[in-house]
């Protein structure tokens, strides 16, 4: 058996950059920079949101040491995913996504979902709904889906293949028993652009987004929250309507399986006193971005309850392109 | 605060260092081959969250200007683009740097960015919003028949050896096939490999054929290329005469930067490329394209940097982005709290008359360095190539490595270094790849939305004026070159039937 020196033991701490000198355990984490992996192009509000609390936690030394954002929006977010997951699980590797956590894997983009990392927590919450242009022909979702129930399969709707502005209106269309038809714009913004130049009648936004684009002719139509939202009074919820679909965006810290407990409680801690910074309030407020925050465990009973319903729309999507393949 | 206001407040020693600071940034990475302005900003844009909205976006949109226009100069004096949006001005102003006139080839660069940028600044104060809304009459159809024109437009590049330049392109479309399929999203032709989901971005495939594949060429013969540029730095400002011959293409190519700048996904280098083969078809002297013509320098730098206008139009006036420089613009604001869309203009003048001012002095700025940046360096030309080289290798690995922080990126780009270096040997024109590259996706993703929408009909690409307008033009435009050989065969056959005759 090799027995470590106490001198030994020190020696090891000075190398691994912590003073034998400071207070408390010799093996204190982190002693080194944490890097956290962003799955989106710079400028997204998942990445706005990450490097805002990356910044305040280097701020306010809320960690010993800094983190380091690292962006890497290759394949949807598919590289970045992997880049986590296949990192070292030593609490020195997160990573800061959105729901495309669920959607990637009910697409059959990669073959892991949420159940392979070590879940930090929810971090952040985003309302969505459904919307078209103010001067269109839908003045209530009552109109679009009647319209969509009479003519299935001609009602245009904008989306982002394989990401919420797919889903969220492929499960509402199942909830309501009516047929869309989807086309693939992108982004927000492109997807205002397409509403906006009539190339499309409908598409999923979040609350904050439909808050800056009401100025510009979008009405929202229904809203998948759990009750009415503050800011939009007069729009209804899909439940009021009868229709069951609520589904909400989450930004959500997750590191690789196996990371450790207290490494992640160490992470969490950090991120969740972020939040409470009386700046981070305000700047949250300003987004439009719930602050609500979720723990790893509670996260992971929310995003397993939402798994069968994503994985059956996520088939319905691989069903119907695997019939257009067969007529080809 | 009101537009002069806001010139007054870029005055200010404040005010003025920032802005002077983005631009002196944003053209140094232009000079860096490898690390784009994008990168830059969207480095930037972190630090901007703790900086007042003003200072923030003078800051983003002096280093945007920049960038554009930085990269013209490692393009003429080692025929590497410094950013992608140079390779055209790699054809023409290195050729011409090395017959002995770089500071001419540099002058008429930097001149054309100047113009450039300031039409473009013009379109965009006086012309913003209803730009921006035929812009959102572009559907899916309409954007498939403006690329479709470009691609046509492009296609009479490879004149001569029409074969190898189809190949080219069609290799480029290749390229950019594999990862993700942005209108499925599923993978295809990766053949299982996860690091191949990402694709081929044309960042690290542009380095590697133009950065890689000219080191290895410069290294091949590395003495004789120590002092290949030894001239005079004479010609560095454009003269009225100048302005005269080149105004009509100055303006013909800021308006192609300017359009194309509103245009979601494409951006400077198609911009450059396009105002480039509009020139070469147009020009009384096509033959001198790639042999340093001068026509050819002007339309690709007046192009580029009018983009930069362009890309700010959609961006100010509805809230929409379209590649990585827009995004972070984009993001920028939102930050900030600042609404992009027309109540911008209403509740936060002081930003939208800052991004106009900013845009700009920051050209301006821009054209007063970048005329000491070139006397400076056109000295490094002095300096033996091999100090130079490695660094550019440098610069490479670390902008293919910092897109997106893995080291696939950078293999890729080493490959694609040799692939240029075998279809340069084969004398396989480059540009049509990177056209292929750039522009096959972009088509493909639109025309398949707006096949989505249609339910699988092509009528609308009939029935849509515009769109049918357009693909009608880039007929004409495919037939142009063979009727213009077959005009000037006919012509030579008079000419020397008539000879000996009387005139």
């Amino acid at each position: 058996m090799i027995r470590i020196t106490r001198r030994q033991t020190l020696m090891f701490a000075a190398a691994a950059g912590a003073t034998p000198f400071t207070p408390g355990p010799a093996w204190a984490y982190p002693d080194k920079p944490v890097r956290m992996i962003i799955p989106i192009a710079a400028g997204g509000q998942t990445d706005i949101v990450a490097r805002l609390l990356q910044q305040t936690i280097d701020k306010k030394k809320l960690l010993p040491q800094p983190i380091v954002a690292v962006n890497n929006a290759a394949a949807g977010g598919a590289t970045g995913t992997r880049q986590v997951k296949d990192s070292e699980p030593d609490g020195y590797t997160f990573g800061m996504f959105h729901m495309g956590l669920l959607t990637a894997p009910a697409m059959g983009v990669v073959d892991y979902d949420h159940s392979a990392f070590a879940l930090i927590g929810q971090v952040g919450r985003t309302q969505v709904g459904f919307g078209g242009l103010a001067d269109g022909r839908f003045k209530t979702i009552q109109d679009a889906l009647a319209a969509a129930k009479a003519k299935p399969d001609t009602i245009t709707v904008a989306m982002n293949i394989g990401l919420l502005p797919h889903f969220v209106p492929l499960m509402f269309e199942q909830d309501a028993g009516a047929r869309f038809r989807y086309v693939q714009a992108g982004g927000g913004a492109v997807r205002l652009r397409s509403i906006l130049g009539k190339h499309t009648e409908l598409s999923l936004f979040s609350g904050p987004e439909f808050l800056l684009y009401q100025s510009q002719g979008i009405r929202p139509l229904v809203m998948f929250s759990d009750a009415r939202l503050p800011e939009l009074p007069d729009v209804p919820t899909a439940k009021e309507i009868g229709i069951g679909t609520v589904f909400e965006e989450r930004i959500i810290a997750f590191a690789p399986r196996g990371t450790p407990k207290a490494r992640l409680d160490v992470i969490a801690g950090a991120l969740r006193a972020a939040m409470d910074d009386p700046e981070l309030v305000e700047r949250y407020k300003g987004l439009g971005i719930d602050r609500v925050f979720l723990d790893g465990d509670k996260l992971r009973g929310v995003l397993d309850g939402l798994k069968g319903p994503i994985t059956r729309v996520g088939d319905t999507v691989r069903k119907a392109r695997a019939e257009q393949d067969n007529k080809k | 605060m009101t537009l002069i206001d806001a010139f007054a407040q870029l005055f200010t020693l404040q005010g003025f260092a920032i802005m002077a600071a983005g631009v002196a940034l944003g053209v140094s990475v232009g000079v860096l081959p490898g690390i784009t302005a994008g990168m830059l900003m969207a480095l930037t844009l972190p630090f901007t969250y703790h900086m007042s909205s003003v200072n923030a976006v003078s800051l983003l949109i002096a280093m945007f200007v920049g960038g554009v226009s930085g990269g013209l100069i490692t393009a003429t004096l080692m025929r590497i683009p410094g950013e992608p949006n140079a390779i055209m001005t790699c054809l023409d102003g290195y050729q011409l740097a090395r017959r002995g006139q770089p500071g001419r080839a540099l002058g008429l660069g930097n001149s054309s960015s100047l113009i450039g940028g300031t039409l473009s600044w013009a379109a965009l104060v006086l012309l913003a919003p209803p730009l921006a809304s035929i812009a959102v009459a572009f559907g899916p159809f309409e954007n498939f028949a403006v690329i479709v024109m470009a691609l046509i437009l492009i296609s009479s590049l490879s004149e001569g050896s029409f074969l190898k330049g189809l190949s080219a392109g069609l290799l480029g479309m290749l390229v950019s096939y594999p990862g993700i399929d942005e209108s499925s999203g599923i993978m295809r032709l990766t053949f299982g490999f996860t690091a191949l989901e990402g694709g081929f971005n044309s960042l690290p495939v542009i380095l590697g054929m133009f950065a890689i594949s000219q080191v290895v060429a410069d290294a091949l013969n590395i003495e004789t290329n120590a002092s290949a540029i030894k001239a005079t730095m004479r010609g560095m400002f454009m003269s009225l005469r100048d302005y005269v011959v080149h105004g009509w293409n100055m303006l013909r190519s800021s308006l192609i930067g300017i359009w194309i700048g509103i245009l979601p996904g494409v951006g400077a280098t198609v911009a450059s490329i396009v105002a480039y083969t509009t020139a070469k078809n147009l020009s009384r002297k096509p033959e001198e394209f790639g042999t340093g013509s001068e026509e050819a320098i002007v339309a690709a730098e007046s192009a580029n940097n009018a983009t930069t206008g362009g890309t700010l139009i959609p961006i100010l006036t509805l809230g929409i982005s379209g590649g990585l420089t827009d995004s972070v613009l984009l993001g920028a604001l939102v930050i900030h709290n600042l609404q992009p869309g027309p109540l911008l203009f209403k509740n936060n003048p002081e930003i939208v008359n800052t991004i106009f001012a900013t845009h700009l002095v920051a050209h301006l700025a821009m054209f007063a360095l970048m005329t000491f940046g070139i006397v400076f360096f056109a000295r490094l030309t002095q300096v033996p190539r091999a100090f130079i080289l490695p660094m550019v290798i440098v610069f490479s690995v670390l902008g293919a490595y910092g897109l997106n922080s893995r080291a696939f990126d950078i293999w890729v780009m080493l490959g694609f270094g040799v692939l240029g270096v075998l279809l340069e040997l084969a004398k396989v024109p480059l540009a049509p790849f990177v056209v292929g590259l750039v522009l096959a996706p972009v088509a493909e993703s639109e025309l398949r939305s707006g096949l989505m929408a249609s339910a699988g009909s092509f009528m609308p690409l009939v029935e849509r004026p515009v769109a049918c307008t357009m693909l009608v033009l880039s007929a004409a435009l495919f037939i142009w070159p063979f009727v213009r050989t077959w005009r000037r065969t006919a012509r030579q056959a008079i000419n020397s039937s008539n000879q000996g005759g009387p005139q």
